[in-house]
């Protein structure tokens, strides 16, 4: 299946190298902890998952054409 | 004071009852009254302060009034911060109260709106507390030249109505929402990273700042991407449209909304807990 992929901030540059930027294509089942690792995301800098617009935990099972946003750890002020 | 008030009263080029600014300052010596009470018993008379007419459709009189009365805590004044206590200086909040225990540093020149050749060395709460006395003089302002959730604080934080998060940490942050929640206000949240930013108001009935963004991190985005002027500057403006609908009472408690935008791309999207 195919998802859609934002990632914000310093997670921008891990989505260089996909095939089609902004587009993944996983397996059925796939979790937002696999796109982490799948992404090669640094777990340290994953700090909030939103898929659809909605605040997602990492054991989320994604569906076919979901929106998954990424965003580090943000303090500027 | 009412019918010296009502004497002075002219229509303005668009049809607004007002009180020029003059006549206002005048009316304030004559009738020993600080010009704050001036504009609210002219609020009262559905007439604008010439001062704030610009503002007449976009609040009403009564609301413009209520922002008169209310007073709020900005949280840091540096990026985010000195716009903020400029913002709501001018829309009309009347009361201020400015927290920062830093004071400028040449770093700061590329963003902070009081940063200046002049000020640097200088506290940066007192240098924004003049800034804004200048801007409008009937603003009350009181500068504190300490940590805002620090414990020396806490005495002078009593009848705010609203805090305004112009900090720059997760742990800062964490601290400032759970002072929030202990005196039961909300606040108004916002953070950057290059263009960047996020805004969000965090109901003391609602989720904690340290629930949804942890209160640490290793590193943090902005210190890869840095703060360009332009991004505390569109974040303060957002924050400060929803401080005074919050203050007016037009928005209450309900979802927790985060709006992230973009500047470089022009988007702007909302994302919910």
């Amino acid at each position: 299946m195919e998802i859609e992929i934002k990632l914000f901030a310093t997670l921008r540059p891990y989505l260089k190298g996909l095939s089609r930027e902004g587009h993944l294509d996983v397996p059925d089942e796939t979790t937002v902890a696999d796109i982490v690792e799948i992404l090669q995301l640094p777990a340290e800098q994953v700090r909030l998952v939103f898929v659809n617009g909605r605040h997602a935990s990492r054991e989320h099972i994604l569906n076919p054409g979901d929106r998954v946003g990424i965003f580090p750890p943000v303090g500027g002020g | 004071m009412k019918k010296s008030i009502q004497q002075a009263m002219r229509p303005n080029a668009k049809g607004h009852p007002m009180l020029s600014e003059v006549d206002a300052e005048r009316i304030s010596i004559k009738e020993g009254k600080q010009l704050g009470e001036i504009y609210k018993a002219t609020l009262a008379l559905e007439t604008w302060p010439e001062r704030y007419v610009r503002n007449a459709g976009s609040f009403s009189c009564a609301e413009q009034r209520a922002l008169l009365g209310k007073k709020v805590c900005v949280a840091g004044c540096g990026g985010l911060g000195g716009y903020i206590a400029q913002l709501l200086a001018r829309m009309g909040v009347g009361h201020l109260l400015l927290f920062d225990p830093d004071t400028y540093e040449a770093s700061n020149l590329n963003r902070q709106v009081f940063a200046s050749s002049k000020t640097l060395g200088r506290a940066k709460a007192e240098t924004t507390m003049q800034a804004i006395q200048v801007i409008n003089t009937s603003t009350s302002v009181m500068a504190y030249k300490l940590d805002v959730t620090g414990k020396e604080a806490q005495t002078h934080l009593a009848g705010v109505d609203l805090i305004a998060d112009g900090l720059d940490t997760l742990q800062d942050r964490a601290r400032l929402s759970n002072l929030s929640r202990e005196l039961g206000v909300p606040m108004v949240h916002a953070a950057l990273s290059g263009f960047e930013a996020r805004v969000m108001v965090l109901w003391p009935d609602g989720p904690s700042f340290g629930e949804l963004f942890g209160a640490e991190a290793e590193t943090t985005a902005e210190e890869t991407l840095g703060t360009p002027a332009v991004t505390p500057a569109v974040a303060a403006g957002l924050q400060c449209t929803q401080i005074v609908r919050v203050l007016t009472g037009r928005l209450r408690f309900g979802n927790s909304v985060m709006v992230h935008m973009d500047l470089a791309e022009m988007s702007t999207e909302s994302y919910f807990f």
